[in-house]
Parts: structure tokens; sequence; C-alpha cells
């Protein structure tokens, strides 16, 4: 008999019905979700485009053969809600998560009975899925969802009936559809297909491309750095599935598949695939595992794939064999893998581990809180990591890791038992609309503001996501770690007369970073941008730092250390005033000091912008749970008063600031300049002894910041940076950062923190917390808005 | 007066045009927090700005062009306050001289935040803030403020070098 029970049981009904019975994976059994007080949930889009293996083991058939397209009960705003999540359970049943309210909203449901579909987020927005199986049938059905409408409406069939097949968003915005079962029924036992075909959103159809070398079905699919997409492993055909250990790549420009040069450590299905930052990918987990057998000692193995050699390299072992987990990069570049079948007794598994890519290793990190197998694994845009449903429960949680501590949180409860879940980010349907997340950002920052960047080398398609990028209103400019670009090769911007790279050190007040100049295609939103970025150095490849960059404050040239992946600047001025060098090639090349001309500089993302060029407006929701949170959820607008979704109330006041985007500020009968800045943490305001506040016990959590007994409920007059344009009485809180920052031992810490405060001498500065709950435009210097010229920030 | 960014970047050449000359005449603006500078030759320590019978203030232009500063001397000669501005940092080694040290120390045991330090100790108070391009900081050692000078009113940023 079968031995890949949960998985394979998707694959006949009649063996379904022993697979549940001997192996109990999936028994649709009881949805122990606890919800709790600290849960929030969103995501970015994760690059790794895995084709999620469900493994349909509920016995819920019923087959409404009709594709009707239905509407859910009650559509709701919530889908539009920063952050939000779309979810797609076993049988159809779609809901949306809004991370910030912890709400969990049901959605228009797929036709009744469908599963085992793919699904992904468009480019553009809206959500695909295709295929699956219905009442025995498979599908050639595709869905659209779109968060502004949400119901699933059906458009044109795929060019042939799939399930269990793979989609996966190509960097052009096309998905390449590959693989997958058309016939259900395992008598006389089918092949898998070999078929591919692209979806096309421009005119949402579907035309069939080069087949694959080799018929799979229950493979996983990834979108490399180069655009092409690697598929591996899977099964042969639906009845006794025997498993590949083989890999292709499908190349769109070449609109051809190449073989892998050898062969995976193991055949695999149920296993999991994850695009890694140096762009390698990382493969995981076989449905052979189950009771050890037909793998043996080579259960637990996993392999990277290595796109420079086109082949498969053995890593670390898995401590616990697995298959059917999910599996999510990490802020850090780590994987985590959680859950999956089985334990003894066909049991779901808990247990989840870290794989750390420099070390080549895995570790067993906190365990589920709920067993779960089938389910899924989402980025969250503050760093954290969504888990969802699976076989037999209806609970999400997150994963959480703090310097001392890494947790499964539970959350809120779906609707309903979502086996074989399906999870997609909810992009902004708007082109000039990046997500934002604030809480740790992944790096165990408070008040971390970040998006999700896509840089690409210009004029290619060859891309990477970059998660944890911080966004900074106090300096300009896109910033990206070196590491973070694994098989994207950007052209560095060069001085003219000697050809070397131009080097940079951005200075901020307390740190340092250094790298080089190099010219990249970015997108904010679905927008465009071409212009020269920060290429910060950290694998060693330039020359090191000039002195003058590591004496001005703490050198923060590792993600780690700088709290991020990289920076969007999108402060008023046109450039990141950064110190030039020139430098001649290599590890140990020598720099001299450069005058840069102003095509050569790091410039201002904004004012680079096709459309909605004038400013920004940054958009973070209150928090709800009083003045801490785990994380809080919001949106960076492009452009002020240029689209529908970026024009000003009438009731707003306008400060005119200096090209820095400064203002003025007065209090108690003094003034000081001030900037509303998304890069700092806490709000900074004077000194101990002109706010009398405070200052925390040396060795406190919040040492160095405010430490009231009592919040303190404090106003300042705000004005324009040197007139009295815009005066208006701005109200704020200071809280205990002591408290604020303090965690009992072993509990969760929130990231998100409302009156978090410290000194900052003669100026104030309203960082993060000053956005929550309230929308600020900041417009460009020498920039014309429907509200007069610019550099202005207004609230 | 607005400039355009080609206007920005020539005021910033010309700056470091003229710093440079400035340099090759002064090499006394290299002298740190606590140490002394030549008071008896104003232009070899950088421009006088500013004399009082208890100090004098001498403004110069990093060799980057882009940040101004200002080093308040005792009449001793013995530099006691600071006081920058600019598109970027100063040379920190060089401004804070021999409470380098001390000044990293105390710089780690504050919040790290990217647009603000303010450090507040009997020994060094220092506080710098602003976004990237337009940094102000200022800095003093209390024990060598001479008598008589409200150090928090007098020592205040120069104009922008860049502005």
């Amino acid at each position: 008999m079968n031995k890949s029970l949960c998985w394979a049981g998707a694959l006949s009904a009649t063996m379904l019905a022993v697979a549940l019975a001997m192996a109990g994976c999936s028994s649709g059994g009881s949805g122990s979700g606890t919800p709790s007080a600290t849960a929030t949930l969103q995501p970015t889009a994760a690059p790794t485009s895995t084709a999620t293996i469900t493994s349909s083991a509920t016995a819920t058939q019923s087959p409404t053969p009709g594709p009707s397209p239905t509407s859910g009960p009650s559509p709701t705003p919530l889908a539009a809600a920063h952050g939000s999540i779309l979810v797609v359970g076993q049988g159809g049943m779609a809901a949306v998560i809004n991370p910030g309210s912890q709400v969990v909203a049901a959605t228009g449901s797929l036709p009744a009975g469908i599963q085992n579909g793919a699904m992904v987020g468009l480019q553009d927005g809206r959500v695909l899925y295709t295929g699956g199986d219905q009442g025995g049938t498979a599908l050639a059905h595709a869905w659209i969802w779109t968060p502004n409408a949400p119901s699933w409406v059906q458009i044109a069939d795929m060019t042939t009936a799939r399930t269990l097949h793979s989609a996966t968003v190509l960097n052009d915005g096309r998905v390449l559809i590959a693989g997958g079962f058309s016939v259900i029924a395992s008598t006389p036992p089918t092949a898998a297909l070999n078929s591919a075909e692209l979806f096309d959103p421009a005119t949402d159809t579907f035309s069939a491309v080069a087949p694959m070398n080799t018929a799979r079905a229950g493979h996983t699919a990834t979108l490399l750095a180069d655009n092409s997409v690697l598929v591996t492993g899977g099964a042969t055909q639906n009845s006794t599935p025997t498993y590949l250990a083989s890999g292709e790549v499908y190349d769109p420009a070449s609109n051809s598949w190449t073989a892998v040069n050898n062969q995976m450590s193991v055949a695999r299905g149920g296993h999991s695939a994850s695009l890694l930052d140096n762009g390698e990918v990382l493969i995981a987990g076989t449905v052979l595992a189950y009771n050890g057998q037909g793998c043996g000692s080579t259960c637990a193995a996993t392999d990277l794939y290595d796109p420079t050699t086109n082949s498969f390299v053995a890593t670390g072992n898995l401590n616990t064999a697995r298959y059917d987990q999910a599996a999510s990069i990490l802020a850090n570049g780590q994987v985590l893998v959680t859950g999956g079948c089985c334990g003894n007794n066909g049991t779901p598994l808990s247990s989840a581990e870290l794989y750390n890519p420099s070390q080549g290793s895995w570790s067993t990190t906190a365990s589920l809180q709920v067993p779960r197998t089938g389910h899924a694994a989402v980025y969250l845009t503050d760093g954290r990591i969504l888990i969802a449903g699976g076989a037999s429960s209806a609970s999400t949680e997150f994963y959480q890791q703090q310097t001392t501590l890494e947790s499964f949180l539970s959350a809120s409860s779906l609707p309903a038992i979502y086996a074989n879940t399906l999870a997609v980010r909810l992009k902004p349907l708007a082109s000039n609309q990046l997500s934002l997340g604030v809480g740790s950002n992944g790096y165990n920052f408070a008040n971390g503001m970040a998006a999700t960047l896509r840089v690409c080398a210009p004029n290619t398609t060859n891309c990477r996501r970059i998660r944890a990028t911080l966004v900074d209103s106090g300096s300009t400019g896109v910033i990206v770690f070196a590491s973070k670009l694994g098989g994207v090769s950007l052209p560095p911007v060069t001085d003219t007369t000697t050809g070397n790279t131009l080097g940079d050190c951005e200075q901020y007040v307390t740190s340092s970073v250094w790298g080089w100049v190099a010219s990249a295609d970015v997108y904010l939103g679905s927008q465009k941008i071409t212009l020269p970025i920060h290429v910060l150095d950290d694998t060693g490849s330039f020359a090191p730092p000039p002195t003058a960059c590591t004496t001005s404050g703490t050198f923060t040239n590792t993600p780690a250390s700088f709290g991020g992946n990289g920076l969007v600047g999108i402060n008023p001025y046109p450039d990141d005033s950064g110190l030039y060098y020139t430098c001649t090639a290599g590890s140990s090349g020598t720099c001299s000091a450069y005058s840069p001309s102003t095509s050569q500089m790091v410039s201002n993302p904004v004012a680079a912008l096709p459309l909605d060029n004038n400013g920004s407006v940054v958009q973070v929701d209150a928090l709800v749970q009083g003045n801490s949170q785990v994380a809080v959820y919001g949106m960076l607008t492009f452009g002020i008063g240029t689209a529908s979704n970026n024009q000003p109330p009438s009731n707003l006041t306008l400060m005119q600031t200096n090209a820095s985007g400064s203002i003025g500020v007065a209090f108690n009968g003094s003034s000081y300049p001030g900037l509303f800045d998304t890069g700092t943490s806490f709000t900074g305001f004077l000194t101990s002894k002109l706010s009398s506040l405070p200052l925390c016990q040396s060795g406190s959590p919040g040492q160095g910041l405010y430490c009231p007994a009592n919040t303190a409920t404090l106003s300042t007059t705000n004005s324009s940076f040197k007139s009295s344009i815009g005066t208006n009485s701005y109200g704020f809180q200071i809280g205990n950062a002591s408290n604020l920052l303090s965690v009992p031992q072993g509990q969760p810490q929130n990231f998100a923190l409302q009156t978090l405060g410290g000194p900052t001498g003669n100026f104030v500065d309203f960082g993060a917390p000053n956005f929550f709950g309230r929308p600020i435009y900041i417009a460009l210097d020498n920039s014309t808005t429907v509200l007069g010229p610019g550099p202005y920030c207004a609230y | 007066m607005k400039l355009d960014p080609t206007r920005r970047l020539a005021a910033r050449l010309a700056f470091g045009f003229v710093l440079a000359a400035l340099l090759a005449l002064a090499p006394g603006v290299n002298a740190g927090l606590g140490d002394r500078i030549n008071t008896q030759q104003p232009n070899a320590a950088g421009l006088l700005k500013e004399s009082q019978p208890s100090y004098q203030v001498f403004e110069s232009v990093d060799s980057s062009g882009r940040v101004t500063l200002d080093q308040y001397a005792s009449s001793s000669g013995t530099v006691f306050a600071v006081a920058w501005r600019g598109a970027g940092m100063p040379d920190l080694q060089a401004v804070f001289g021999t409470y380098f040290a001390q000044f990293n120390t105390l710089r780690e045991h504050s919040p790290a935040a990217r647009h603000v330090l303010s450090i507040d100790d009997p020994g060094l108070m220092v506080d710098i803030h602003g976004p990237n391009s337009d940094i102000i900081g200022r800095a003093w050692v209390p024990a060598l403020v001479p008598a008589g000078v409200d150090v928090d009113t007098v020592v205040q940023p120069p104009p922008a070098a860049n502005r």
C-alpha cells in the first residue's frame, strides 16, 4: 500500500479512505486555536514561490460541478485593510486576516469542494487561483479575487485541466503554470502532466509554453533571481506514485526547459523549496519519510540548488524528517520550516527548525502551538511569520524572534478548519503604494518601519525582493545590503576618469554605513525608477571603508546592526549627502575622495518616479491595544494630490520645511528645529531639563530614554521652519520606556510602542510613533503640489 | 536662496576649494576638544568668528566641504566646546580629540537611533541630531568651560556650510 498517505491521499478518492484510516494525518479533528491578545499578522511577498502541496484528506466532498463563482456572505472592507492576508482552505473557503486588528473575516468562497489548486498574488494586487479538483474531476478553470471587490470571478480556462500543479509569478508579472494531474481516478493509473502554460495578467488568459522534460505533480516551483523557474521532484503518476529526485529550470526568455545536471539526495514529494538570499534554493522534506520507508537515512536529507552550476549539492540534514511542512524565509535569511507529517501514529508534527545558510545546518527552534500539516507560512512585513490552518486546525499563530526568545504565539482563529491551506499577502492594488509594517523588522528593533522593495538590474527581469527595507524620512536614497542581492548583478557607477567604482559613506547621527554606488531599477509599488543606489558591502568584496567612515559613529555594515536589509529614504532632500570616493577594485582596493556629479549620486527615489513624484504620504494604523502591541501596519503612498489615493483632505495643516524636512517647534517659550522622522524609534523630545521628564535608570531596559512615573501628555506649537505659517498645537504622549521595553523572561515582546520617548538636545524628533493613526504628507524640495510648492510637511 | 541640485553641487565644490585653501593655512583646526589652539594667530585656527573676554570662536569647514565647525577656545587656547552643522558629519575623532574614546563609550550606552543622540554626562555633554542632509551637533567638556560662561546658551550651531 502506498506510503505517502497524507499527501497522496488526494490522488484518489478510493485511496483516500484507506489513507485516513491508516495515517490519520488530517482527519479534520479539533480546531484548537487559542485566540490571544498578542496576534498580528502581515506579510510581504515571499520570494519563494513554493508550490504548496495540498494533501486533501478531509472527506468534505460536496460535488457541486458548476464552477459558478460564489460570493461570500459578507464581502468586507477588511480585505482592503493594511497588511491583510488572503487564506484559502480545502473546499474553497476563503478568509481575510487583518493582522493589525486581528480580525478574521470570511470572504467570497471558491466553488464548494474545490481543492488542490494553486494560488498566487499577482504583481497588480489581484489574486489568481487556478485549477484544482472538485468532485473527483480536475479543473481547467481559473478565478481572480480582487481586494476591493472580494469575490472570485471566473476568467478564461487554462489550456489544460490540472490539479496539484504549480503556479509561479515571474518578475515580468506573468505566471508560469506547470505539471499536475489531469485525471484523479487512479484506475487505470494516469501519468502526471508535463505541459506548462503562462498566464498573462494583461489579458487574463493562458497560453501553452514548452513542456517540461519530465511529467510531474506535487512538485515545487521557485522563481530564481534571473527570472527562470526551478521545479523539483514530484510524483510521476497518480497511483502508487513514484517520486522524482530530478529538477529542471524554465527560462521564459528562450521558452525552454533545462534539466538540472544531477539529482537531489532523495526523491521528493510534499517537499518545500525556498529561495535564499545568495540566490541558491533550499529543498527539504520528502513524502517518502512516512514511517521512514522508501528513503531510510536519506529521509532527512536537504539539498541546495546552485544556479551558477545548475546542480544540486547536499546540505545539512533536518533534525526531523518531514513532508507537507510549511517553509518561509526570515528577514535575516534563515529558513523556518514548521510542522508537517508525521509523528508517531501518523499525527502532524509541531516541531520546527531553522536552516542557517552560513553554517549549512539545521537547528531546532520553538515548537508550534498546534501540530500542523498542509498549513501555510507567510512572511509578514514586520518580520514575523504567519502560520495558518493545516489539516485539523482552524487556528493561526505567528513566529517571532527576539534576542532571547524564539516563539510561536497563538492568534485569531479562522472561520473553520482550512486544511491544505494556501495564503498570500494582499499587495496594494494602486501602482503608487507600498505596504508598511512597523515592528521588530525581524531584527529585534522597536518601531522599525519597513517595506519590501523589488530591486532589478537595469532593463532586465533579474530581480530580488528585499524584505525588511527600512523607511526613513530623515535621509534620502535607496540602500541595499550586497548579501541580499544574490543572483542579481547591478552595474557599478564609475568615476568617469579612471573607470573605478564610486564608494559612498552614509553618515547618520550615531552610525555610518559603507559600500559602492550602483545603477538599479527599483519598484516603488509597481512603478519603476532607474537610479543610482547605495549597495552596502557586507560581503567583503569592495575596498575597506576609509577611516572617516568608521569614526563618525557605530559602523553598522551588517543587516543585524543596521536593523534591516536595506533602506528607502524619502526625505525631501535631492541626494544622500554621502561622502563619496573613487576606489580601486577588490577587497584590498584603496579609495580617495571624489566629487560626484549629480547623476552619479545616490538620489531621491520619490523624485525619480515617472508619476507621483512630488512627495509621499506615510499612513500607519492607530494601535488598537493601548500604547503597545506586537506590530502595526500601514501604507506608503507616493505623490501628493496626484492620484485618487493621495488627495489631501481640506483640513490639513501645512508647515513649510527646509530642504531637509525640518519644521519649527516651540515649547515653553523657546524654539527648536524638529522633524517628522519615520526612521527613529521614539519621540525625541529636548532634554530632561527642558522637558522635565526623568531619564530611565542606568542599566534599566530604557536606559538613555525617558521614564516618567506616569505617562506624560505634552504639547508643542509646530509651525513652518522659518515662519509662523501652519502654526498648530501638536499633542503627544511619552511614557515609561523601561516599562514599555521590559519583557518578562520567556515572554513575547511588543515592538510597536506608542509612547516611547527620549532626549535629543535642542531638537524635537517626532519619530515613528507619531505616524500611528496620523497620515503625514512629506513634499519634496522644489516640488509642485496641489497644496503649493514643497518642501513641506502636512498632517 | 534656493539652489537647484546642480548649483548645490557647485556650491559644495566651491566650499571644498575654499576649505582646502583654509586648511593649508590652518593646521590649528585639527585641535580637538581639550586640545590647545593658537589663539594669537587667528587665521591659523580657522577664521576668528567671535571674540569675547573669556573665549573665542573659530570657524572652519571640514575637508569634504559639507560641514561648518565652530571651536570654542578659552583665553588659554583650550577648546572647551564645539558646534557644527552640515550635510553629513565632521571627523568626530578630530573633533573630540582626547575625548573621543569617552564619547564612544557614552554613545554606546545611548539609545540606538539614526537621527538623534543626546549624552548628558557630567564629564561630557553632547547632542547631535537632524536628517542626514542637515545634521546639527554640539559638545562641551563642563570641566573646561571658563567661569561665567553660560555654555548651553553660548554654544549654538553655525550656519550650514552648504545652504
